[in-house]
Order: C-alpha cells, then structure tokens, then sequence
C-alpha cells in the first residue's frame, strides 16, 4: 500500500524528515505518536505533496508507484486522503459544492461520468448521518465559522465520500472534547476495512483508545525510533517520551 | 408611450456647429497623471482627433445579439457603431415609461460638472459630439416591471470611430426601475465609447443601475454617470468591466436632500495589457445619507486595475454614513492594482470606513481544494468564482451566473 523508505525532507532549507523508512500493507492502521518538533505534520504534508516541502532524498511509493513527482491533485485521485490537523476556511465556496467537485474529480480520474444531482444528495445525506452532521452544514461555506469540532468532523465526512484507499489522519484528535472525539472515532472507524489503510498520526496515546492501531511508531527528529504494537502508545502515556529520545540519542 | 425619432438620427455629425468646440479641447490637452483624479488611468497612445463618426455601421443579427442581452425587459434599446436600430430595439410599452432621442433645437444638454475643464474633458468632448440625447423618462409612482436596456454594439468593421452617447434617466417621485447597460464590443478594432449618463432620481424613488462592459481589446471606454438623488431614495450601481484595452468609469453621486442610501459595486477582470480604472465621488451635501462602496478585481497578466474612492462629507452632512472596501486579486507577478480611498471630511458627526487588500489566491485554500483531487486550474476557478460572486450576487435580473460564466472563461 505505502512504503516509504529513507525519506529526508526539507522546509525552508532545514531538514526535517531525516531517512524515515515506514511500510503498511492494505487494511493496517499505523499510529505514528512523537513529542512535537519531530516531523510529524512534515510527514504528512510530505506524502500529501504540499509545495514547500522538497524531498532531497529517498520516495514515497503508492501502490508500488513513485508520487514524488505527482500533484496533491494526483496523489487524491490515486486514492490518498489528508484530513488536516488545520482545515481551511474558504469563505464563498458551499460545503456541498465543493464536495461535488472533489468528488467529481475522482470520478473523473477514474473515468467515470460526473455524479447526478440526485444519487449525490442521497450518498451525501447517508454520509452526514456517519458523522451525525445536520445537511445544513452543507449549505454553509467550506470550514467557515466551524467549530473544531465541526471542522473534523467535516475531515471524516469528506472522507466517507470521496473513499480513499489511504487516509492520513493528522492530529485529527487535537482540540476536541470527548464526545467530538468519539463522533469523529466511530466515523473514522467504519471506514475501516480489508483493503482500507490508515496512518493516524498524533501526539496523544488518547485518540488510539477509540482508533485502535495494529502498529505504532515513535518519530523522533525526523526518524522512526521505535515501532511496536498498541503496548507502545500506551508504554508512552506512562512513561512520555523522553525515553525514547534518549535512546535515540544514544 | 412615445418616442421621438429626430430627423438627424442616423446621420452622423448632426452635432456640426458644436464640432468647433472640440478644437478648442484638442488645445487644452489630455488629463495627466499628474492630476489626482486621472492619475490611474493610461492614455498614451489615445489621440482624440483620430477617432471619427463612422459612415458604415456594421450589422448584428439578433441571435448574437440575444446571447449578450436580457431575454426579457421593458424595453431595450440597441445602438450598433453609434447608430440607432429601430428594428433591434423594443420600445416600452408600460404605460408611465417614456424613451425618445432629442436632438437640434430640442436637445438641451445637461450641464457640465463645475471644476478645470482638463478633468471634465472627456464630458465636454460628449457635449460638443454627442449627435442625440437619449432619454428616459419614468412617471412618478410607476414601477418598471422588468429592466430597460440601453444596448451598444461596436461591430469594429474596420473604421476608427468613435461614439459619445448621452443619455438620461429621469425617475419620477416613488417610482422605481432597474437600468441595465450593454457595451458589446464585436472586433479588434480601435474604438472609443466616450460616455455621459446623468440618472436623476426624484423623491422617495428607488432606481437599480448595472453596467456588462465587454468591449472590443483595442477599445477605449470612458464613462461618466451622475446620480443626483432626491430626499429618501435608494439608487444601486454595479458596474462590471471586463473588455476594452483601457477603460475608465467615473461616478459621482450627488445626496442633494437628506434620507438616501447608495451602493456603489463594481468588478474588473482584466488580463494583458488592460487598464481598468474606477473614479468614484461621492458628495454628501445633505444630512442623514448613507453610501456603500465594494470594489472587487481579478486581474492577470499585466492587467491594471485602479479605485480612486473620493468621500466628501460637507458640514451639512450631518448623521450620514459611509464605507468604502477595494480588494484585489493578482494572478500574476506583473499585475498591479492601485488602491485609494480619499475621505475629505468636514464634520465630526458622521461615520466613515474604508479598507483595502491587494493579495494573491491564498495557498493555503489552494493546497487543500487540490489535496481533495481538484485540480490547479479547478481550484483557481472555484476561489475565484468565491471572490467575485460577493459583487455578482448583487447583480439584478438573473445577471449571476451568465456573468460568472463569462468572468471564468476570461481568466481561464
């Protein structure tokens, strides 16, 4: 599904990723957990394709293909999903249109003809009731005016209906309170399936409680230091990380 | 209904005695930048005695026509390179609505704004060239149903030539009515439209002005229109520029009694060389006046787009109000925008604001509508369709998206 191996990435000149090396194979969820500063939202704007994060070293494959050289564009039309740890606002641009337009790139990638008002309003409200958003939403500008809440929860949605093959899921538990996060948890979680990868990064062992992970990964200054099973997260909620920083270090 | 149909219409230089004048002009020169009130406005290479009234006016048949006008109105009038065309055009027939050309003895011209003439040129070249005044008339208490549109065409068909339309819309008291104005521009050829709208709005009316500028790319446009308001009207102007090589549009709004409110909205889209200029004035003279401003342009290439905002707040201006905002979106390095607000106030019992941004399309928004599979030039369309429809949304009869349409196709 994704390998990554030796990937160094710059931002502004400095090195942030410093020969990562991470696979996951078809139906996984992978956590990867690190104390802040260690590359994580590097790492996934980096497989997003953002501009301003330059890879100077080692590929990012999907499926077996090299996306270095393919847009954000390509790379979600290739089946990868970014739910952002920030999503933007973007006043004057309804929520449903925009929808309906990513959706319709996808398909058209895949060469399939555009969605039909009608089928689109009946995909979209069985959607809205996985992440129990009103179809009011909607109607309203992308993100605008959305609490954080809301804003993931809008992540998740766009999720459920574009279906990616991979999703990234980039702090996708910062900012919200319990009850936000086991609404965003349950979404994220039928979305699981056999062929379905999911990379959740986060700075806390909490969003892994309601996302159960097979494999966990500890980045510390641009690299993997340790990987394990869920034991590790919750090893890292007792114990922090300075551990594993002085291991790293050593 | 009537409508008076001079004899000298559609011979050109019925004007003839006044064509003296215009020598004397030639001698005064054209306005400089170094004037405040022209400084945006690029004229090189304009020579005013190049352009003619054309001898052959070129054709439209109406199928072309009918993709650049309203499919339904109250009257629409259409004028091909200068000429009227009575067999294009529909006279009002509502009852209280009045449209007739005057000319030679009946025509009285309207006055010229005081102040140098070098800054009013462009209005004394139309009072000396004008061939017939255009005028409108709506009955008090008389509600247009439907827009009355002025339409004009340069076919371009191969002669400079150069137009001065003069019209004038007089809203009687309490009544109410939408103008909207055509400029069609069918060619490349060098053209100029020099135009003086004066819409004069009686007690307690409410008048809707929009203006679809799409001139030829080798055109000059100049326009100047003049709202004097009586006491409690509304008047909306939205002025939308997207042709010409350089265009100016001057407004001044005159609050002559107390209890108006004006908005004043415009959109310039521009790519190559264009220059699109906008010159408002808005003179509060009178007490408990409120006037809007929104501005918006999108300019790419090594388009220029200007807002000169002029807010004078006299001392009788008491309780009056005013905002202005300009913003602009520069697709490309060597766009350029120039953006003035010029409030000159005189009393301290009134409110005023005004704000400004030149900016780029935002990455941020941009990386996240392609991070959802949509592509460069999709995502461009999408925010600026976001950016523009604040000012086309406030365009009357179904304008919207035909305009939207239009816009995205310019820049695409």
């Amino acid at each position: 599904m994704l390998s990554i191996e030796n990937l160094h990435v710059t931002v502004d000149g400095s090195p942030i990723l410093k020969g990562l090396t991470l696979k996951m194979g078809p139906g996984e969820v992978h956590a990867i957990m690190g104390p802040n500063g260690s590359g994580k939202s590097t790492l996934s704007y980096a497989i997003a394709g953002r501009a301003g994060y330059t890879v100077t070293s080692g590929d990012i494959l999907f499926n077996g293909d090299s996306v270095l050289d393919m847009g954000p564009d390509e790379r979600a039309q290739a089946g990868l999903f970014l739910a952002f740890q920030y999503p933007v606002e973007i006043p004057g641009v309804r929520s449903r249109q925009f929808l309906r337009t990513s959706l319709n790139a996808l398909r058209k990638a895949r060469g399939e003809d555009e969605i039909a008002p009608g089928p689109f309003l009946r995909l979209l409200r069985e959607k809205l009731a996985l992440v129990q958003m009103d179809e009011s939403f909607t109607k309203r500008d992308v993100n605008s005016g959305f609490s954080g809440g809301e804003k993931k929860r809008f992540e998740v949605l766009q999720m459920a209906m574009l279906e990616p093959s991979l999703c990234i899921l980039d702090e996708t538990d910062s900012g919200l309170d319990i009850d936000a996060l086991r609404v965003v948890s349950a979404g994220v979680n039928a979305l699981r399936n056999e062929s379905r990868s999911m990379l959740v990064i986060t700075h806390y062992q909490r969003l892994l409680d309601h996302i159960e992970p097979d494999f966990v990964h500890v980045l510390v200054n641009g690299r993997i230091a340790r990987s394990g099973d869920k034991s590790l997260a919750l090893d890292l909620e007792k114990r922090g990380y300075d551990w594993i920083i002085a291991g790293a270090a050593a | 209904m009537s409508y008076v149909i001079p004899t000298e219409l559609g011979t050109p230089g019925c004007g003839t005695p006044r064509k003296q004048y215009v020598s004397v002009l030639r001698d005064i020169g054209l306005p400089t930048s170094r004037r405040e009130d022209w400084r945006y406005t690029k004229l090189r290479g304009f020579d005013l005695s190049r352009f003619g009234q054309s001898d052959e006016v070129g054709s439209i048949d109406r199928t072309t026509l009918a993709q650049h006008v309203c499919r339904e109105t109250a009257g629409q009038i259409v004028i091909v390179d200068g000429v009227f065309q009575p067999q294009l055009s529909v006279l009002p027939a509502q009852p209280g609505v009045r449209a007739e050309h005057a000319s030679g003895e009946a025509l009285q011209l309207p006055p010229i704004p005081s102040g140098e003439l070098q800054s009013a040129l462009f209005l004394a070249v139309n009072a000396a060239l004008a061939p017939h005044l255009t005028r409108v008339t709506v009955a008090p208490k008389t509600r247009v149903e439907g827009p009355l549109e002025l339409v004009w065409v340069s076919t371009s068909s191969g002669v400079t030539y150069g137009m001065h339309p003069l019209v004038q819309i007089q809203v009687g008291k309490h009544a109410e009515v939408t103008v909207v104005e055509r400029f069609i521009g069918l060619g490349t050829h060098e053209t100029l439209t020099n135009m003086r709208l004066d819409i004069n709005v009686d007690d307690g009316a409410h008048v809707q002005h929009a203006k679809i500028q799409k001139e030829g790319a080798a055109a000059w446009h100049f326009a100047t229109t003049i709202f004097h308001l009586g006491a409690d009207t509304s008047a909306r102007s939205n002025i939308v520029s997207l042709g010409a090589k350089t265009a100016r549009n001057a407004i001044h709004v005159h609050f002559e009694k107390p209890g108006s409110e004006v908005w004043l909205d415009g959109l310039f889209v521009g790519q190559g060389q264009q220059s699109l200029d906008h010159y408002t004035v808005i003179d509060h003279k009178a007490p408990h006046c409120t006037s809007h401003e929104l501005y918006k342009g999108v300019l790419q290439g090594q388009a220029i787009g200007s807002f000169l905002g002029r807010i004078l707040m006299s001392e009788g201006a008491v309780k009056s109000a005013t905002d202005q905002l300009c913003r602009a979106l520069l697709l490309s390095q060597d766009a350029k925008a120039n953006v003035k607000p010029q409030l000159e106030i005189d009393n301290d019992d009134v409110t005023a604001s005004h704000g400004a941004a030149i900016g780029n399309l935002d990455a941020d928004a941009m990386f996240y509508l392609q991070a959802r599979g949509i592509s460069v030039l999709e995502a461009q369309s999408l925010l600026i369709e976001a950016f523009t429809r604040e000012v086309l949304q406030k365009l009357p009869c179904n304008l919207e998206e035909p305009i939207l349409e239009t816009v995205l196709a310019r820049l695409a």
